[in-house]
């Protein structure tokens, strides 16, 4: 259809679809979403969650194609950047968690229920997240169980164990089960001590036992949708779950980059410098999107933030990523989204016909990329060719670049390089500003120091 | 509201577990194990919820019949030398 796009995770839901039409967001609801979506509007559910910042709220729109099958049409305001569980640290996971839980809890007090609860439904503007899905709210029917039990459990109470009792980089489990960490797994992965925890030993060990032991229906089959969970019982089970969700820590040792600013190689006044430097580009540029790939804990993403940017702040260390994630929580930086991303290997397109979660490359581009101490890491420890990187960069940038050049007399490089052959001759400023200079137009640079690295201006011819 | 009246709903509620509804119908599948697991996991923490229940009531019945006693000691004793 003309004008129409659909959003292609949205399928699965036959209550309703996402589509975009002239690049407005809608949501059309199907005939059979139509008595629940009323319901969710009129019981004062959705006055709720909105004025407690806990759902996404929307305005009712004319009907913006025809003819259609859908009865109404919703425009859900926009989410500046869509991210994914595995993009998380664990305190977002947790949060996302808790939000669905509190969700369920309101909607069991007025008489419906979650009728999924996959972490999908959740996203992140800046460091808030918020619940997306408005379709997700389905009437109660009398006592029946909650349908979404397994899944919440796989989707969040499952990758969360593994991240905290485990190794945070398992939340990159969630990139190859879509649906959720499987329960089997996620048991054999856990430590035995897990078992100690009630909220484990039920919701994940007791669990994963009986979808092993029923997985091919048998027994279960016969009584499947024959009895009934009363509300307190299940709202019990919510509470029991939310207990599970909070018992768990995170896992505090050392990130790999946590204390690269107290390592780093510039002096204080180097610092103050090159963070002048950054400020002045930004603001000569005034971006509305930026994104700071390998981040660290945020802070030059700061500086784009004060630069009025929304900004989303990769890099590869959880740790990182969660102590600038707690950071703009406590501080309030409504506008700084920090996420998990290897720069090196960043979110592929995923699921049904690769086209349920896009790439990182397909959310973009950003009006402005912020590429600091970064290069000599793809180049030199990754062995990425100039070209490559430049490539990537002109990709993700719609307009500037904001990029440094640490070159091979810098002490890190120096350090990289001192237990490898240097096979990098063409690893130099010079070849850097000419193979840049095939996507950009370099504006301005400047020395940072005294030390031997610049810092680029570029904009996207 | 009354602790009393939580607990037969509470206890309601645990039972009534065993009893026949209508099927549930959800476009998500639940999984069987998954299901059946929620059902026995509701009825306990359900039953738990009520003798969480009963367990305050009987607590706070106590700690009435003791206060009220000590309440009424000191009277006892203004009592005493009439």
């Amino acid at each position: 259809m003309t004008g129409i796009n659909e959003v292609k995770g949205s399928f699965r839901d036959p209550a309703g679809r996402m589509f975009r039409r002239d690049g407005v967001l809608y949501r059309g609801i199907a005939p059979q979403g139509l008595d629940d979506y009323s319901m969710l509007m009129s019981s004062g559910l959705y006055e709720e969650l909105c004025a407690a910042g806990k759902l996404i709220p929307h305005e009712e729109a004319a009907s913006p194609q025809a003819p259609t099958d859908e009865l109404r049409f919703i425009r859900p305001r926009e989410i500046p950047f869509i991210s994914y569980p595995y993009e998380w640290c664990f305190e977002q996971m947790r949060a996302a968690a808790l939000l669905t839980l509190d969700v369920q809890q309101a909607a069991l007090a007025r008489g419906m229920c979650l009728k999924d609860a996959s972490a999908y439904n959740v996203q992140f503007v800046g460091p808030r997240c918020v619940f997306i899905d408005t379709l997700s709210f389905a009437r109660r029917q009398a006592n029946v169980p909650w349908a979404a039990y397994g899944q919440f459990c796989r989707h969040f109470l499952a990758p969360l164990a593994l991240m905290s009792m485990r190794d945070a980089r398992l939340a990159a489990l969630l990139r190859t089960h879509l649906d959720g960490v499987p329960l089997d797994l996620a048991a054999k992965l856990l430590p035995k001590r897990s078992r100690l925890k009630m909220g484990l030993l039920s919701h994940l060990h007791m669990h994963a036992y009986f979808v092993k032991k029923f997985s091919s229906g048998g027994a279960a089959a016969s009584s499947k949708n024959t009895r009934t969970l009363p509300r307190n019982a299940l709202e019990a089970l919510v509470q029991s779950l939310r207990s599970a969700v909070l018992s768990l820590k995170s896992d505090e040792s050392s990130g790999e980059w946590t204390d690269y600013y107290d390592n780093t190689s510039y002096d204080a006044a180097a610092m103050d410098q090159k963070i002048r430097i950054v400020a002045d580009y930004l603001s000569s540029k005034a971006p509305a999107v930026v994104w700071d790939i390998g981040a660290n804990t945020g802070r030059f993403s700061q500086v784009a933030c004060e630069a009025g940017a929304y900004t989303v702040a990769f890099d590869i260390d959880h740790q990182a990523v969660q102590r600038n994630y707690l950071d703009a929580l406590r501080s309030g930086r409504g506008n700084l989204l920090p996420l998990v991303c290897d720069a090196t290997n960043p979110s592929p397109p995923l699921g049904w016909a690769l086209a349920e979660r896009d790439s990182l490359t397909a959310r973009g581009p950003a009006d402005a990329v912020l590429a600091l101490a970064l290069v000599h890491h793809l180049a030199i420890a990754n062995n990425i060719p100039l070209e490559s990187i430049c490539d990537f960069f002109g990709d993700i940038c719609r307009s500037a670049l904001i990029i440094e050049f640490v070159p091979k007399d810098d002490p890190q490089v120096v350090r990289m390089l001192s237990m490898r052959a240097d096979i990098f001759d063409s690893y130099t400023p010079e070849r850097f500003e000419s193979v840049f200079s095939r996507r950009f137009a370099i504006e301005r640079s400047q020395r940072v120091g005294d030390g031997p690295r610049s810092i680029y201006l570029m904009t996207k011819r | 509201m009354k602790p009393q009246s939580l607990l037969v709903p509470a206890l309601v509620a645990a039972i009534a577990l065993l009893v026949m509804t209508d099927p549930a119908m959800a476009y998500l599948d639940p999984g069987s194990g998954s299901y059946f697991f929620q059902l026995l996991l509701g009825a306990v923490l359900g039953c738990s919820f009520a003798l969480k229940i009963y367990w305050r009531n009987l607590v706070s019945f106590g700690r009435r019949l003791f206060s009220k006693s000590r309440a009424n000691r000191p009277s006892e004793q203004q009592d005493g030398p009439e």
